[in-house]
This record gives C-alpha cells, structure tokens and sequence, in this order.
C-alpha cells in the first residue's frame, strides 16, 4: 500500500488547537498534541495528491448532473413547535436558551 | 486640504414571499416564538434545504431591474460561524458565484434635482439568521425568522457622502416596493443596511482603509452614521494617526460610531459549495418572461415626468412615488389631460385624499377619466382652479356621480355670473369717476372697482372671475 | 432451518401462504436479539411492543390480501436514519436521549411496504470508521470470527443479519460502510448510484457521498429493499427523479452474466493484500467468464489518490455538517459553562469521540483561508479524475470487478492505534463514493479461517438493474446453479 512521501511538516505548531477554537472543540492539552501528530501524518499521507496533475480540470461540482429543482411557494404550518421545545436542553419562555451572548 | 469620502453599502433585503428559502413555512413578522420553525429551520440532523421559487424568481426581478449580469449557472455556498441565530452552524448563502454581477442603480438627489448612478457589484440569494432577545445572564434564541429569503446587494464605492447614501437607500427602496420584490421596511428589519467607509485626500486614487459601520435601523441614522465616520476618520488622518480596519456600531445616543468588543481574530468562514444544493441554473426564456414583464421603473419615469413633462422634481417624485400612483397618473395623461394642470390637480388634491384615507389613489371615487376631463376644462377655460378644487372635493365626499355636480356647479356658476354682471353695472355707474380715469389710462383705479364690486356681490364671490367681468365691461363700454 | 436464518424471499413466501405468521417470526428475532445481543452489542435499541403490534397489523394485510413488498419482514435499520419517536444517537453521545420528530424518507417507505422494525443497529460514530469500533456505545462483535470486527462503519447492521437477529438492515455507505461490512460477514451490501435514495432524514456525514442502502442474506432480498427505498423524493434536492428500477426482476434474469463485458482494474489489486482476498475474487472472475461473461482488464488510473481526495472531501463536508451539534437546541449540554463558547466547546468535546474529533479538525483545515485551494479545491479536481476514469473504463465493459477490502475482517484494536491504517483499509470502496456510481459486495469464498471474502461490483450511474442482474448471475454460478 501507498507510503507517506512527504515529511516536510504542514502545520505550524499548536495549529491543531487553532483549528479546534474555530471548530468550538475544546482539547486537552495532551489531545491537543496527539491530534496534531495524527493530522500531520495523515497531511503527509495527503501530500501524495501534489503529484497529480490537474491542470485545466475542474472541480467536480456534483456526483451526478442535475439541476437545482424548485419547489413551490406554499407555506405550511411547522407543527413540531412542542417536540422541539421539550427536546431543547434550556428553553425559557417558548425560546431556546444559551449563556448571554456577549456582543455590541 | 479638503477630502473625499468614498462609500459602498451591503443591503440585505428580505424577500416578499409566502414561504421561507428553504423550507415550506410561513415567515410573517411578529409571530409567537418559535411557532414557524420546522425540523430544517432549527437544524435537526438529517435535515436537507428545498430551494423556493418564488424567491429565486424575486431575486431575478430584482438583478433584472438593476441591469445586473445574470448568472445562468450560479452556487449556493455555506459561510460558517457559531452564533445561536444560526442553528446550523452556517449560513447558506453565495459567495464566488452569485445570481448577479455589476449592475447600476440611477436614484435622484434630493430637493435640488439633479441624478447619481451608483454601480453594483453583486446581488445574491441568503437566508436570514433567527433573532436573539437578552434576559439577565442570558440570551434567548427565536427562529422563526431564520431561513427567511434574502436578497444581499452590494455596491461599488460609488457614493460620497451619508446623504447620498440616504438618497440611494430611498429610492432603493422605492424601486423594490415598486416591483413588490419586498416591503423594505426597516423598522421590521426588512431591509437592512451595512457602509464601508473609507476617506482620502482630494484627487487621491488610492482608497484609504476602511471601516465597515453597521447598527444603523433607519435612513436619517444611516446618514448620519457616515457623516459621523467621515470626520472621525479625517480627524484621524489629520492628527497623523491612521484609520484601522475595524467594524464599528453606530450609537444612536451619541450619533458617533465605536469600535465593536469581542471580535477576537478575523471570522474565517470556509466558505464551499453547499453539497445539498446542485447548481440553480435559469434558463433564458425564465429570465426573459421576467424582464418583458417588468413594469416602467420609477426612477425612469420620474426622469421623463421631469424631462419631457417639464414636471417639477416635487410633482415628478410623487406621481412616479409607487407604482399604484405612477399606472394611475399614466392612465389620467393617455385620458388626453395635459400634463402640467392634471399634475396639479392630482398632487394638489387627490393625493392628499389618498394619503388621508390610507388608500392608494386608484381606489378614490374618481376615476382617471374624470379628473382628465376636469383638467382639460381647466385647461381651457371653461373651469376655474377653485370650481375645479370644488367639483374634485365635491366627488370625493358624495356619490353624487361627477358629470352631475359639473352641471350644477357650472349652473351655479351661470347665474353667479348674471348676478355678478349685474353688480358690475352697478358700480360702474355708481363710480363714474374712477371708471373714466381707468378710460383714459389710468388703470391702477381697477383695484378700486374690483374691491367695490367684491363687497357689493357678497361672500363666497371669486375674485378671478369678478376682475374678468370689470374689465369686459370696461372695455366694452369704452 | 431457524426461523431466525430464512432470507426474505422465502420469508414471504410461509407469509404469503399461511405457514408462518409475521408475529411469531418477530417474537423468535426479538429472542434471538436478547439471546445473543449482549455478546454482540450489534443493537442500540430495540422496540418490541412497536415490532409486535407492526407484525400483529402484517398478519393482518396478508390475510387480507393487501400485503406490502415487505409485509411482515423483520428488519434493523442503522441508527443513521432517523425514526420518529424512536432515540437515534448515529453512534454518538451527543445524541444521546435524542428522539426525531420525523422519519427518514427510507424508513418511512420500508414500514409502508409492510416492514417490521426491530430497532436501530450501532455503528461508527457518525459513519466514521471501518471497524464499529467508534461507536460512543461500545464496539459491535464480529458473529462467528471471535476477536474480530464486523467491518464499518454499519456494523451493528451488518452483524444483525448474520447472526439472525434480522432478516435484512438498512446501513449507509460514505466511504463503504454497507459494502465493507457485507463483506466481512458474508452478505450482500449494495451502495446506490448518489441520489438515488433519499438522504432527508439521515444523519449527514459527507453530503457528496453519503447513500443509504440495503444489507441482506441474497441479491434478491438486497433487490427488494431496494426497490421499496429508492425513487425521486421531493424533500431531497439532490435525488434523482426518477421511479426505482425493477431490481427483483433483474436479479433472475435468464442471461445472466452471459453478453456483458466485465471489467477487472489491476489497480485494485495491490501489494499487501492478504492472499485469500487475491484469489478469491480472481476466482470468481473465472467462473463469471467460464458463465458467459466476457472479462478484460482495465485501467482506473488515479485509484491510488481516492483515499486521500475522499479523506479531504468528506471530512471538509463532515466538519460543516456537525458544526450543528452545539448543545443549544437538541441533545445533552456540556458540563455548567458559564460563556456561550465554554457551552459550545463542552458541549462538543464531551459528545464527540476521539475519531469524529480528528475528521473534524481535518475538515475544518482543510476549508480554512490559505489551504482551501491547496486541499479542498486539489481534492475536488481529483474526484472529476477519478470520475472521469470510470467514464471512460464504461465505454469500454458494462460492469467492473474488483475486491471488496484488501482484508477479511481484520481484529479487533488492530488498527485503532494508527488512524491511516484505518483508513486504508477503505482503499477499495472510496473511489466508486467519489464517482458516485452504484456498487455492491457480495461473498466470492473465505480465507483459511472462515472469514469472508466480498467480491465488489461496480456499474455506471443508475444501472443498478445491470449490477443486480449481475449478481443474481454470481450467486447462481457460486451456489452451483445454472449460470
């Protein structure tokens, strides 16, 4: 099976735990480590696509090609108001409910 | 060292349709919370968008109307960040292939007269994100407005001053009700507006660096919000520091701009294509059915009223003001009115009425024939301005039928004028002096007569029509 | 013969004629599941009141002569699908507690046609992984080879069916979690052309890739499934419309394999496959040609970059479709964050596992500004690549052969040290994900262990007819029937 061919490093260091604030994960640091290892393995296993040519190509926009269909403009009532609000883990007067956003 | 100012404006519009963008539920402002959202609106797992029609259609309309490229083939995209109003995680919206590139907007400069152009850099399609209210230490979240359709139109930095804005931000408004594209109405946060603002030197080509300012919930805040940036920025330029790229709030205590809190680094949206959504492609008969079926605008039409009618910038503005208005005075001048005397009538008269009555003026008890008629007699002669102000007021008020109270106004007026001629005999005779002087070339004793013929003929006597008497008996005996 | 091993075609069959009933048939699977479920944690929920009265209501319609395609037939269904009512977790703990106020449309369409639900099968969390050990709820057991793993991510589907406690299953397939796990267990997996069954109502993974499909003991049995869950569904914008085929009918087609050319990619046969997967399915090649199919090797030149585009694209779709998962509005919350990013970032971090938390920072890389082009734009071009070698190898034969997996089952923490190695493992499966074309796994022989060898088939886009016919031929020629 294919070897990683590449060992120059693709991400800066503590990178992983940049990524996990934009992606709201909060890591250990020992997570944090570990999973920057495992990216930078799996980038150099990755790096083998700078071998393929795709000058001109396109990316595929879609598996098969079809058109965006369009629906009509009928609302229709929503009718899982309840089941929504029961499932919700905080909820104060028929609203979700999240710490205050803190914001302008 | 004078500077220029140089600013584009990101207007998000919300679209005038029955259903939301991508679920099949209704979006009508101010409903109990949480009661219009589906299963997709809230982000349940498993969910999938159905792109609306309608809203695609409006948003068609809208690119149409403003000359904007049409993309034949355009993507939906997802911009990602975490806030509680957007329950997914990401906006679906457009990035590197929207539904319309360029365009222009043509929109008139206030009182003074005079028009802009402002190019357009792009319009898109996006959904709307939910609503927060804050209790205490926390936030409550409300979707029902999440997944509204929304149109983004984004400006070249053609504009230069807040005024302009304003102006641009009016007529904008004007053109999207005039079309029915949406209500524009800020207070309910249809329509929603964004200035990037930057300053340079006079004769500068370089852009100085910008700020975008937002928090501005109506017209007159958005003009002044940028009038406020703009000296902030120069004074800053002035003193030697530089402006920083920042987003601002306005604040409408202070009527100045701040710096917003809590924007740690800059938001990295990952924009890629949405995998749910295949390419919307519109196909050209779709998108020319649309443009044949695109009514006059109101911005070229005010220009003709303008132009060719001789109409001033006021008359002009609020007969093209909607489009009820606009059909309905066109249909008053194919009637045969001229133009400048039914323009008068029409603004003088019917569309205070209207305005009172909270009815657009095609639904008053008047039809366009009618006033047409009134005006032409206006026109030539056979109607004073006052009798035709009385005949308008009189139809609008009875259901007595127009033609009827001509007849008996123009009676009225018939015997009025045997009266009034049979008072002018009289003063004549009772004042031979004034009336030789008047003979002889001194017409300044006119004034006189006219003042004794008022008295003697009683009130509610038109002084128009009392002077033309006076002088056709004047000159006849003469 | 064990009620509990009969395939679904001759289930219908004793329905159809009185000789069984659908609630006896339901109550020996329910035994079963209890009997031999806590070895094989293949089961995160089970619902007999709700599969008893279904099978009761069964009894009723075929007596009635109103009987559905699947009337009365007890089936699992992966606990990717949505069922209303009833708590879908796809795996994971931040969905734990979590019940649906909707079906999927592939549930909703199964329990129309007659089919009786057993309950929901564990998994991979969120479909990530080749082994069902990911699952937030404890691995699923292979059934008859200790030690090892049904295969992933629908596992739990996978091993029901073995091991008799359904007669058929519903798995998805992103990467090849029906068609791996079929092959490890000895079954028929098929993954449709994408589009072709509606994705409303299953958890999403990779968008571009994700399809549900059928998990079942014969062609026929997968055929039938198939035909009850495909066709154009409004709610999904990427589904095809068009009605199903007639995929029973294909499986016994009379022809057979007899007049199609079928295509056998030397890049899929590689260094370090096991020995066993090599012949077994070089066997089967034989036997097909030696039925009157026409065999030619081809090439599918870029075979060896589709792990890499695949582990780019579905991560990058993955990243964006959990970033929902944020403990406002469904599922638990993490621990008393005071700051709406300590609920956010608790909240996710406690609910997703060590797996789902590496694809998602993979993703979220590989979509942030500066790398975008370089990772996600590159892998895009690379899928229209791989795409294209599939067009062009369907000019040249109607179908292509190929293994299922380099490997039988492999065992248990194997590979759960080294992420790559896991994925390698799909090394087979992605590229026909990536093209987005219709394939299956059915069994083609064992290794000296008994494990089973998957012999993968691949057909163009929407020919799932020609991929049954061709599999109805195989069972045929494999079970000594008539070619």
């Amino acid at each position: 099976m294919t070897r990683p061919r590449d060992d120059t490093p693709h991400l800066a260091p503590g990178q992983a735990e940049k990524i996990a604030r934009l992606a709201r994960l909060a890591l250990s640091e020992q997570e944090a480590a570990g999973l920057q290892a495992d990216l930078e393995r799996i980038l150099a296993h990755v790096a083998q696509l700078d071998e393929v040519d795709v000058a001109g190509v396109e990316p595929l926009a879609q598996p098969v090609p079809l058109d965006l269909p369009l629906r009509g403009d009928e609302p229709r009532p929503a009718g899982v108001r309840d089941e929504l609000l029961e499932a919700a883990p905080d909820r104060e007067r028929g609203h979700f409910r999240v710490p205050r956003v803190v914001d302008a | 060292m004078s500077w220029e100012a140089v600013i584009g404006l990101e207007v998000h519009v919300q679209l005038a349709t029955r259903s939301k963008l991508f679920a099949p539920v209704s979006a009508t402002f101010g409903a109990e919370p949480n009661s219009q959202v589906t299963a997709l609106c809230a982000a349940l797992p498993g969910t999938l968008p159905v792109v609306n029609r309608r809203a695609v259609e409006l948003a068609l309309t809208a690119g149409l109307a403003v000359d904007g490229e049409l993309a034949r083939t355009s993507r939906f995209a997802r911009k990602h960040y975490f806030y509680p109003d957007l329950p997914k995680g990401y906006q679906i919206s457009q990035y590197d292939r929207p539904l319309f590139t360029g365009g222009r907007v043509r929109f008139p400069l206030g009182e003074r007269g005079g028009w802009r152009d402002c190019r357009l850099k792009r319009i898109h399609v996006e959904e709307d994100a939910g609503k927060l209210i804050h209790a205490g230490d926390f936030s409550l979240v409300d979707l029902n407005r999440a997944g509204t359709p929304l149109v983004e139109i984004v400006t070249e930095p053609d504009l230069a001053t807040g005024e302009e804005a304003g102006a641009f931000l009016r007529y904008l408004r004007r053109l999207l009700r005039h079309l029915e594209v949406s209500d524009c109405n800020m207070e309910e946060g249809s329509l929603r507006c964004d200035a990037n603002v930057s300053v340079r030197r006079a004769g500068d080509s370089a852009l100085g660096t910008r700020a975008e300012v937002k928090n501005m919930n109506s017209f007159r805040f958005v003009e002044r919000a940028i009038a406020a940036e703009i000296e902030r920025q120069v004074g800053r330029r002035e003193s030697g520091r530089a402006v920083v790229q920042e987003t601002r709030l306005f604040d409408e205590a202070t009527g100045g701009t701040r710096a917003m809190r809590g924007k740690e680094e800059a938001d990295d949206y990952r924009y890629f294509p949405d995998p749910d959504l295949p390419p919307l492609v519109v196909g050209g008969e779709w998108a020319e059915a649309i443009r044949r079926g695109l009514p006059e605008l109101p911005g070229p039409a005010q220009e003709r009223y303008e132009t060719e009618l001789g109409l001033s910038r006021d008359y002009a503005a609020q007969l093209a003001g909607t489009r009820e208005t606009l059909d309905w005075f066109e249909e008053v001048l194919a009637a045969g009115a001229e133009a400048g005397t039914a323009a008068a009538l029409v603004v003088q008269y019917l569309l205070p009425e209207a305005g009172r009555r909270e009815v657009p003026v095609s639904e008053l008890p008047l039809s366009a024939a009618t006033v047409a008629a009134i005006a032409e007699r206006v026109d030539d002669e056979r109607l004073t301005k006052r009798l035709a102000r009385r005949l308008i007021e009189e139809s609008l008020a009875g259901d007595e039928a127009p033609a009827a109270i001509l007849a008996r106004l123009e009676a009225d007026a018939a015997s009025a004028a045997e009266g009034l001629a049979a008072v002018v005999e009289r003063v004549l005779a009772e004042h031979p002096g004034p009336v030789a002087e008047y003979r002889a070339g001194k017409t300044k004793t006119l004034g006189f007569l006219i003042g004794r013929a008022l008295a003697a003929s009683g009130e509610g006597a038109d002084p128009v029509e009392v002077r033309r008497a006076l002088l056709a008996a004047l000159r006849a005996d003469g | 013969m064990e009620l509990t091993s009969l395939d679904v075609r001759t289930i219908l069959g004793l329905l159809e004629s009185g000789e069984a009933s659908s609630v006896e048939l339901t109550r020996a699977y329910l035994a079963a599941i209890e009997r031999l479920d806590p070895r094989l944690n293949a089961f995160l929920a089970v619902t007999p009141e709700r599969a008893l009265e279904r099978a009761a209501a069964a009894d009723v319609a075929w007596r009635e002569g109103e009987a559905g395609p699947l009337c009365g037939v007890p089936v699992s269904l992966k606990d990717m699908l949505l069922t209303r009512g009833v708590p879908t977790t796809a795996g994971s703990r931040i969905l734990a507690g979590w019940a649906p106020p909707y079906d999927a449309t592939a549930v909703a369409r199964l329990e129309a046609a007659g089919a009786v639900v057993l309950g929901k099968t564990n998994q991979d969390e969120f479909g990530m992984g080749s082994s069902s050990e990911n699952s937030a709820y404890g691995p699923v057991r292979h059934p008859t080879l200790p030690g090892r793993v049904p295969g992933g991510s629908s596992g739990g589907a996978a091993a029901a069916v073995a091991a008799g406690l359904s007669a058929a299953a519903l798995g998805t397939d992103t990467g090849g979690s029906v068609r791996q796990p079929a092959a490890f267990t000895g079954l028929v997996g098929v993954k449709p052309t994408y589009g072709r069954v509606s994705r409303h109502g299953v958890v999403a993974y990779g968008s571009s890739l994700d399809q549900v499909g059928p998990i079942a003991r014969t062609a026929w049995d997968a055929a039938r499934l198939l035909e009850v869950i495909a066709g154009h569904d409004p709610a999904d914008s990427t589904c095809w419309p068009a009605p199903p085929g007639a995929y029973c009918a294909a499986v016994e087609a009379p022809e057979g394999a007899r007049g199609l050319t079928l295509g056998v990619p030397r890049e899929f046969f590689v260094a370090g496959m096991e020995p066993a997967v090599e012949e077994s399915v070089r066997a089967a090649v034989a036997r097909l040609e030696e039925a009157g199919a026409r065999v030619r090797p081809i090439r599918l030149p870029h075979t060896e970059y589709a792990v890499a585009a695949y582990y780019l694209i579905a991560t990058a779709e993955a990243s964006s479709n959990l970033a929902r998962y944020d403990g406002v509005r469904f599922g638990p919350r993490g621990g008393d964050g005071e700051t709406l990013l300590e609920l956010y970032q608790r909240s996710r971090a406690e609910g997703f596992g060590a797996e789902v938390k590496r694809r998602i920072l993979l993703g979220t890389f590989v979509l942030s500004a500066g790398y975008y082009e370089a990772y996600y734009l590159k892998a895009q071009k690379v899928r229209s690549l791989i795409r294209r070698d599939f067009e062009l190898a369907f000019e040249e034969v109607d179908a292509i052969l190929a293994p299922t997996a380099p490997t039988t089952a492999f065992r248990m923490g194997e590979k759960t040290g080294d992420p790559l190695t896991m994925y390698l493992a799909d090394i087979f499966t992605v590229s026909p994900s990536l093209a987005g074309v219709p394939a299956l796994s059915t069994p083609c022989g064992a290794d000296a262990e008994g494990a089973p060898v998957g012999l993968q088939m691949i057909a163009p886009w929407f020919e799932e007819e020609r991929l049954l016919r061709l599999a109805g031929a195989w069972e045929r020629v494999r079970d000594g029937g008539a070619p």
